[in-house]
Parts: structure tokens; C-alpha cells; sequence
């Protein structure tokens, strides 16, 4: 054919047809290729859709929110965590028949208002929101009733799984997952880091339950307005438990209200009395004040400015330091503070770090009250508790840096590692420290402590009751009673303080309504309660318990 | 084959000179619909209306996803728009069936001519989506002249290398390359990879069918793979894509991977219409990437059903050239068989994380105006080409 001119109709059919029978043969070379590459992609097909596994929904892209991590206790049990739920909208104008829409949405979810429904659903608006927290069983009920004009919205959700327990630590977030308060609000950026891991605070949740649940049972017991506690590890400043009744349930957004919100052994002060007697008697034995054998002149009258300073249990003799903090003595830590002067106790108590809040990790800790002008009353009352106000958790930890080997050691949250250094000061000598143990103990032992007593822990601590501040001076009827304890004596290594504010005389309590009579037990109870949960030091060979006994019998010699 | 063939073209003159009056013959001339449906291939055109119907009831699936996607409050504004462009693509199919094969030819080329001068005009004229220059707005829609230029070339291609197959003064080959080329610019310059690279595809099948030696096919294999090389040097974008494929590690793989979860969930039986989740994240869940939609909310065996379905036009197509007498018509609708095939294969490859993204729809299921109209216009050619007439099929191939 090539080049052949073109003379008849019949050369043309032959060339086509030779150029058909080629061609056919190549078409079919094509279709096969089109159909062995077919083959190759329904095989491929049949391998992602059959043979692959579907990634879990949700998470990544899901997230509209920034995603919170968990917060877990100090031995991985959850604390806080973020579920995904949904709210439920509504296409007003999609929905024909209002009430009928009304109906459906309340056979499905009887909390929902009809009234309040209606009258959203009736607004002129693209979409309204109807109700937030529905569960993916509640979606698909919603969904399988078809009910028209209503959709769901995928929303994460903070969730609380222990309900109220360490509410007050914890904090709790809006409804955007935005920090309110507690651990939330000052370890947010931890928490809301891309990928982080779960956030470890200090807390047992064990000891945790433990104190709330004491602590309530102390406040209705003793019928007392309100109630902090508190579990720290001296030897680390950690918080292994902190509470404050009235307690809330941050998952029942309703129960949020000031009074129960209101983390009380941070967030509020209180006169807290006798317990701040330890506190001068260190000072006076650390500074060379005094010495354990001196006896002070308890019962004479004694007048500072022109005010009387009484002493609830009168002593007719003179009183040594053990005696002083077991009789919990007024002029006995008034006489030695006095003795060291105005200046020591400033100097002291600063760097106990009452003159500032708390170096905790918690948002909204009220400020320490004291004397601007700090005369010799304000020596005296201070001595023993009154006249300056510091929360629970000062105390706690200034009894702590008394009893640890003398080592002021900031409380903190945040579970202690090599990479979290606290920040420690000394206060007091080591021998003080040691010193102040066996006084401590002697109070469980002899003192006004006994109600705290656990046998074969070595409890050590002071109770302390105060008068309420009123206007113009305080309020008799008004208690805020408190019972600071700690244990082991052999090597002291957890302080629980509990606090009850206007604790009233109960059955059983013989007319009182003094530290000694609830708070102390309610310590006691708690200590009995966590030290099978915890590490405790191992005891030493050599009895230590002789000592309050010794004390005793050289208080004898001076009757 | 039956031989309706040739009982069906019936001619005025024949019967008068078989000694019929005219009246006669006027009474037993079939009408003009009769005469187009004993001529047409049924079997195409059952395809062809049944593919469109499973386009329609996807897109119901599809067009609320993308509707929410870009805050539509009309949640079948897709399905509405895909609609309208299967019926306009519906019209327009028939009435080129209707259509001699020489008629048919001849729009064929005309439109060739104006989607040429489309693309020149486009990148005057054109706006831009997605970073790519590519529509020219035509009254209120928006068309891609480059979708319309591949079933259009094919043709004139086939008609070219008839004619020099015919008459060797005619110096077909050379012209069809100078058009090649000079589409292929166009296309580079919007730039649109994935068009050139389908329109060389079925450029080097059409190529392939007209039994050219193999120099030439050599030839053009060269002068592909260096454009290929240029193009991956010179634009960005190209260069990027195939990159990003070719490292899975590496690089933002987005719109494969959200397409593999899809298809993942789908399963055997998928998770029922409207139930489908990770489609909620598929980027062009009702163009591009239809497939990975379909899969998850039908199955497994739904979704092999639809591309069987596709593959049984093609293969239909296929056949009616195989036994085709006509040189041209044999290789024009060779050719545009192999052009919906390739763009079905290289649309399913990406959605499978076989292939690149190359911006590729799914024959007559993805939404998209421009597609659906070129498609429509291809099958319209394609039932001109294969109508029965006296003559025009062989048996028994």
C-alpha cells in the first residue's frame, strides 16, 4: 500500500481492512492491559477495604478544643480525664411542627424543660444549642428517632471519674475546657502541651479519700460550718491529701458554689491558736532562750499592756517547755517570746514563710493577716496563735520544717523527682528538732493530745482552740479548733492537720467543743487510718518512748 | 451479532426500484426515533444511563458532607448542581447519537477547534481554583476547556491517522503532533499535570490502535518521558505531588490517608448511607475523591459493583470496535474507550494511595459540570461511531 495511488474504490477497502485486522489485534493487546489493571486495582480495593483495619474514630482531627491531658494520683490512678460527648442543636427553621418536636425531645430526655425547648426552638436562628453532655448511647437514640431539625455536635468534656474527692485540689474547667481553679488552672500549660503525658501530682488518692471522708464525718459529728485537712510528707513538702468540707462535685456543675468551692486549707486564714505554741517553744530552745529544764513562772499573773493574759488550764506551778506545750500554757510561750524579743519572732516566723502565701500550686490562697505594728502584745499573742492569721497549710508546713530535722520545705503538688527540687530552708537545729519530737509526743502521751493517740505509731502534735475574731476582739462562743499532728516520733515524716471551724459541744465530748475533743480525734482517726497506706521509716532499735516519761518524772520534782 | 443490520436501514430508493410506489415506501419508511433506536447500541446506552443513575444516588450521599464542608445551608446544593449537568450531559449525548459517524466526526473536530481556542483564552480569561488556572466561566457555570480538548483530540487524531492510513500525501502524522504539542503547552502552562498526562496516555493508545511502527511509538515514548523530567523540574507543584507520593514518611500525605481511613471503614457492606465518619474529612469527598466516600457508606461489594459497572462500558466499548469495518470509527472509539478507562483507572489508583493526586474525576460519578459534560459528549461520540448501519460490523471477531 505504500505509495500505491489511490485509482479504485477497491485498494481503499483493502488497505482499511488490512489496517482493521492490525488494528483489532492491537485493541485487543489494550483491552487486556485495561483489564489486567482493573483486576490489579479491585484487588487493591479488596485489600484496603476487607484486609485493613480501620483507625479509631476520633481524636486527631476530631478535636475542636484544645485537648486536656488526664491529671493521675502519685501512683497512676486517674484523677481527671477528657471523654468526647455531644450537645444537641437544633435547625429552628427546619423543625414544621414545634410541639410535636417538643414532645419527641422530652420522651427522649425528661431533664429538658418543654417550656424552655419551645421557646428556643421558636428563636429566628440558624442553629441553637439545646443541651450539652449526651452520652453516644443518648446520640443514638436521637438519631434512631429521627426526629427532624435536630443534629448532634461532637464535644470533648472534662470528666472527674472519683466525683468530689479531691475536688478542691483539682480545680475544675468551663464548659470549654478552660481552667477555673486548682491543679487545672496552674498546671494548664502541662496539661494542654501537644501530647502531653498525664499530669502526676503529689496526692495518694487513698489518703485522699481517707481525710475527706474523716473530715466530713468530723464536720457533721461535731455539727462545725466548715472543715480543712491536710496530709503532707515533711520530707518532701509533697501533698498527699488535701480537703475541705463542704465539698462539690465538679462533674455537677449546679454544685459549684462559692462556700463549698472554697479550698479552706488555702483559701482562707484563721486565728489558728494554740498549735503555734510548738512553734515559739523551737525558737526559744533553737535561739538559746531557754532550755528544756527551765520553769517558767506560769502562775503568777501576768499583765502585757494592760491586757491580762489568762491561761485555760491553770497551773499552780511553774511549768517546764514539755509541761508548757502539754498544759498548752498562754504565759509560758508568752514569757519565752517576750525573752527573745519581737525582732527573733519577725525573723522566725518569715522564714517559716508566714508573711506570704503559700508557695503551693493553687490559684486564689488568701494572704496572711498579722500586726502591721508589731508591739510587745502582738509578741505575746502571736506566741500562741492569735493575732495573726495563716491558713491550715502554713501551719502544716511550719510544724513540718519543726519536726524534719529543722528544714523549712515548701509544700508543693507536684510529685517530687530528681528533676523537682523544692525549696528548703533551714529554721532550726537539727538536736532542736529532735527535741521538739519528743515534746510533741509528750502532748499525745501527757497532754492535751490523747484523743489523738494511735497505738505503736508515735503520734506526735498540739491542739489548738481559738477564739473567732469579732469586732473589737474576739468572740467566745465562736471556736476554730485545730489539731496539728505528725508521726512517726522515731524519724517524723507526715504532718496531718486538721482544722474545724465552729465545731459545737457534742454528745460524748463532756460540754467541750476544744480542739482536744474533736479535732484530735478526727486526726487521730485519719493517721490510723492512712499509715497502713503509706512508707513509713523503719523503727529503731532503741525505745524512744522513754523520754515523755522522763519528762514526767523530772516535772514531779518541781510540785 | 444478529443481522438487524441490515434489515434496519431502509432508503427511499430501494424500495422504489424494487417496484414499490412511493406511497408505499413513504408508509414503510420507519420513523426517525424507530430508526435511532434499531440503530443504537443498547447495551452502551443501558451502561451509560445506569452509571449516570448511580452518579445521582451518590452525590445524594456525598453533597450534604460537602455541603456542611463549605457551610452551604441547602445540603443537596451539590446534588441539585450534578443533576442539572446529567441532563444537560443526557441531551447532549443523544443528540450526537443521533448523528452520522461523518457528522459526529465533524463536531467532533469543530470541537476540538473551540476548546483550543478555550485554552488560549483561559489563560487570559480563565480564574482560578485551588492555585491552578483552569476555567473559563461560561454564563453562570464554570468550564474546563482542557476536559473537553481529550475526547476531541481523539477523535481527530483517529480521523488523521485514517485519512494518512488511506492516502499517504496526507501528512496526518506530523499535524497530529503539532496539535499534540501545542495542547500539551497549554496544559503545562495552567499547569495541569494530570490532564497531559492522560491526554498522552490515550494519545500513545490511539497511537498504539492505528498500528503505527514501532520508531514512532519509541519515538514518542522519548519525547514523553523528557517532557515528563521537564515538567518535574520546572513545576513546583508537579514536582512536589509526586514527592510527596513516592516518600510516605515524609511529607503531607493528607488527602490519601484520609482517603485509606474511609475506605478502611467501609468494610464488605460499608456502614450505610449517611453513617460514613472518616468521609467527613476526605477532601473533595464529592469530586477527586467520591470513591473513598463510596466505599466507606456502601462496601466493599457495592463499590466493586459500581467500577465493574464502569469496566463493562469500557469493555462494551471494546468490543463494538473490535468488530467495527471502519478504520476510523474502530479507532475513534477504541481510543475514546481507553480515554474513560485510563481517567477511571488513574481516578481509583489515587484514591487507593496507588498513584499520585492528579486532580482526576471518576467517570460519571464524581460531581464536577465540566466532567460530567465532556463524558456525556464522549459517550455521545461513541454511540455515533458504533450506530448500526449497512455494513458496518463484521461478525464473529
Amino acid at each position: 500500500m505504500n505509495g500505491a495511488p489511490l485509482t479504485s474504490h477497491h485498494k481503499i477497502e483493502d488497505s482499511d481492512h488490512k489496517m482493521i485486522a492490525e488494528g483489532r489485534i492491537r485493541i485487543w493487546i489494550g483491552l487486556a492491559v485495561f483489564s489486567f489493571a482493573l483486576l490489579l486495582i479491585v484487588l487493591r480495593l479488596a485489600e484496603v477495604a476487607l484486609l485493613t483495619k480501620p483507625p479509631r474514630p476520633g481524636g486527631g482531627d476530631d478535636a475542636v478544643f484544645e485537648l486536656r491531658a488526664d491529671i493521675q494520683d502519685r501512683n497512676g490512678r486517674l484523677l481527671a480525664t477528657t471523654i468526647n460527648n455531644y450537645a444537641l442543636y437544633a435547625r429552628p427553621n427546619k423543625i414544621l411542627n414545634k410541639r410535636e418536636a417538643v414532645a419527641g425531645l422530652v420522651a427522649l430526655f425528661p431533664d429538658l424543660n418543654p417550656d424552655d425547648i419551645l421557646r428556643r426552638i421558636s428563636v429566628r436562628r440558624d442553629e441553637v444549642r439545646l443541651m450539652r453532655g449526651l452520652i453516644p448511647q443518648q446520640r443514638r437514640r436521637l438519631l434512631d428517632s429521627g426526629l427532624p431539625g435536630v443534629f448532634t455536635k461532637k464535644e470533648p468534656m472534662r470528666s472527674y471519674p472519683n466525683g468530689a474527692v479531691a475536688s478542691h485540689v483539682l480545680g475544675f474547667v468551663d464548659v470549654d475546657l478552660k481552667p477555673q481553679s486548682g491543679v487545672e488552672y496552674s498546671f494548664n500549660d502541662d496539661i494542654t502541651a501537644k501530647d502531653a503525658p498525664p499530669k502526676t501530682v503529689s496526692l495518694d488518692l487513698r489518703v485522699q479519700k481517707a481525710l475527706e471522708d474523716e473530715l466530713a464525718q468530723a464536720v457533721s459529728r461535731f455539727n462545725a460550718d466548715a472543715g480543712a485537712g491536710i496530709v503532707l510528707n515533711i520530707k518532701t513538702g509533697e501533698v498527699l491529701g488535701m480537703a475541705s468540707a463542704p465539698e462539690y462535685d465538679p462533674n455537677i456543675r449546679a454544685t459549684i458554689l462559692p462556700h463549698k468551692e472554697k479550698n479552706r486549707a488555702v483559701n482562707a486564714t484563721y486565728d489558728l491558736g494554740s498549735v503555734f505554741k510548738p512553734l515559739t517553744v523551737a525558737m526559744a530552745l533553737d535561739r538559746g532562750v531557754t532550755t528544756l529544764d527551765e520553769a517558767f513562772p506560769v502562775h503568777k499573773a501576768f499583765t502585757v499592756q494592760r491586757k491580762i493574759i489568762n491561761d485555760d488550764h491553770y497551773s499552780p506551778v511553774p511549768l517546764d517547755a514539755a509541761h508548757i506545750l502539754s498544759e498548752s500554757s498562754n504565759r509560758g510561750t508568752a514569757l519565752m517570746a517576750l525573752r527573745g524579743g519581737a525582732d527573733m519572732q519577725q525573723d522566725f516566723f518569715k522564714s517559716l514563710g508566714f508573711f506570704e502565701k503559700t508557695p503551693i500550686e493553687l490559684r486564689g490562697q488568701e494572704r496572711p493577716q498579722y500586726h502591721k505594728d508589731w508591739q510587745d502584745i502582738s509578741v505575746v499573742t502571736t506566741s500562741y496563735g492569735h493575732g495573726i492569721s495563716v491558713t491550715p497549710l502554713h501551719l502544716a508546713s511550719a510544724i513540718g520544717g519543726i519536726l524534719n530535722g529543722g528544714v523549712y520545705i515548701a509544700p508543693t503538688l507536684s510529685k517530687a523527682d530528681s528533676a523537682h527540687r523544692p525549696i528548703m530552708r533551714r529554721v532550726i537545729s537539727e538536736q532542736t528538732s529532735r527535741d521538739m519530737a519528743d515534746l510533741m509526743r509528750f502532748v499525745v502521751t501527757d497532754g492535751t493530745g490523747r484523743n489523738a493517740e494511735v497505738p505503736g505509731l508515735g503520734v506526735m502534735g498540739k491542739t489548738g482552740t481559738a477564739d473567732k475574731p469579732a469586732v473589737g476582739g474576739y468572740d467566745t462562743r465562736r471556736l476554730v479548733t485545730s489539731f496539728v499532728g505528725a508521726f512517726p516520733q522515731w524519724d517524723p515524716n507526715y504532718v496531718v492537720m486538721i482544722t474545724l471551724d465552729e465545731p459545737k459541744a457534742v454528745e460524748g465530748t463532756k460540754g467541750f467543743a476544744t480542739a482536744g475533743w474533736n479535732a484530735a480525734p478526727t486526726a487521730g482517726r485519719v493517721i490510723a487510718r492512712i499509715a497502713p497506706m503509706i512508707d513509713l521509716p523503719e523503727k529503731p532499735v532503741r525505745a524512744a518512748e522513754q523520754t515523755p516519761r522522763q519528762m514526767a518524772a523530772q516535772q514531779e520534782a518541781l510540785r | 451479532m444478529s443481522s438487524v443490520g441490515f434489515d434496519i436501514d431502509f432508503d427511499a430508493d430501494d424500495f422504489e426500484n424494487d417496484g414499490f410506489d412511493k406511497e408505499t415506501a413513504a408508509k414503510y419508511k420507519p420513523s426517525f426515533l424507530s430508526e435511532w433506536w434499531q440503530s443504537i447500541d443498547k447495551v452502551t446506552l443501558g451502561l451509560f444511563f445506569a452509571l449516570l443513575a448511580i452518579g445521582v444516588i451518590i452525590s445524594m450521599a456525598t453533597s450534604p458532607v460537602a455541603a456542611a464542608r463549605i457551610d452551604k445551608d441547602e445540603p443537596f446544593f451539590f446534588l441539585m448542581r450534578h443533576l442539572i449537568f446529567v441532563f444537560m450531559g443526557l441531551g447532549g449525548a443523544l443528540f450526537l447519537s443521533c448523528l452520522s459517524p461523518q457528522n459526529a466526526r465533524r463536531i467532533g473536530i469543530l470541537a476540538l477547534i473551540g476548546s483550543i481556542i478555550a485554552l488560549i483564552l483561559v489563560s487570559t480569561h480563565g480564574f482560578t481554583v485551588k492555585g491552578a488556572t483552569r476555567w473559563l466561566r461560561v454564563g453562570p457555570i464554570g468550564l474546563q476547556p482542557s476536559e473537553f480538548i481529550k475526547p476531541a483530540f481523539i477523535v481527530f487524531a483517529a480521523w488523521m491517522f485514517t485519512a494518512t492510513r488511506r492516502d499517504p500525501r496526507v501528512a496526518g502524522k506530523l499535524i497530529v503532533f503539532i496539535v499534540y504539542g501545542l495542547i500539551i503547552f497549554l496544559l503545562i502552562r495552567q499547569p495541569d499535570m494530570g490532564q497531559s498526562f492522560l491526554l498522552t496516555v490515550c494519545f500513545a493508545a490511539v497511537f498504539f490502535f492505528a498500528g503505527l511502527p514501532l520508531g514512532w511509538m519509541l519515538f514518542f515514548f522519548a519525547f514523553t518521558s523528557i517532557g515528563g523530567l521537564g515538567a518535574y523540574l520546572t513545576v513546583p507543584h508537579f514536582k512536589d505531588r509526586i514527592q510527596r507520593f513516592s516518600s510516605s514518611d515524609s511529607g503531607d500525605t493528607y488527602q490519601t490517608d484520609r482517603s485509606l481511613e474511609a475506605i478502611s471503614n467501609g468494610g464488605l457492606l460499608g456502614q450505610g448511607p449517611g453513617e460514613g465518619v472518616f468521609l467527613h474529612r476526605v477532601p473533595d469527598v464529592n469530586t477527586d475523591f467520591v470513591f473513598a466516600a463510596v466505599v466507606e457508606e456502601f462496601g466493599f461489594l457495592i463499590s466493586a459493583v459500581i467500577v465493574l459497572t464502569l469496566g463493562a462500558f469500557i469493555y462494551r466499548a471494546f468490543r463494538q470496535a473490535l468488530r467495527l469495518n471502519d478504520a476510523f470509527c474502530q479507532l475513534a472509539v477504541a481510543g475514546l474507550a481507553m480515554m474513560i478507562g485510563v481517567q477511571m483507572l488513574i481516578n481509583l489508583a489515587v484514591n487507593l494511595n496507588m498513584a499520585p493526586p492528579k486532580g482526576m474525576t471518576l467517570p460519571f460519578i464524581s460531581n464536577g459540570g465540566s466532567s460530567m459534560l465532556a463524558l456525556c459528549f464522549t459517550v455521545g461520540l461513541i454511540l455515533a461511531f458504533t450506530r448500526r448501519r449497512p455494513g458496518a460490523y463484521v461478525y464473529g471477531v
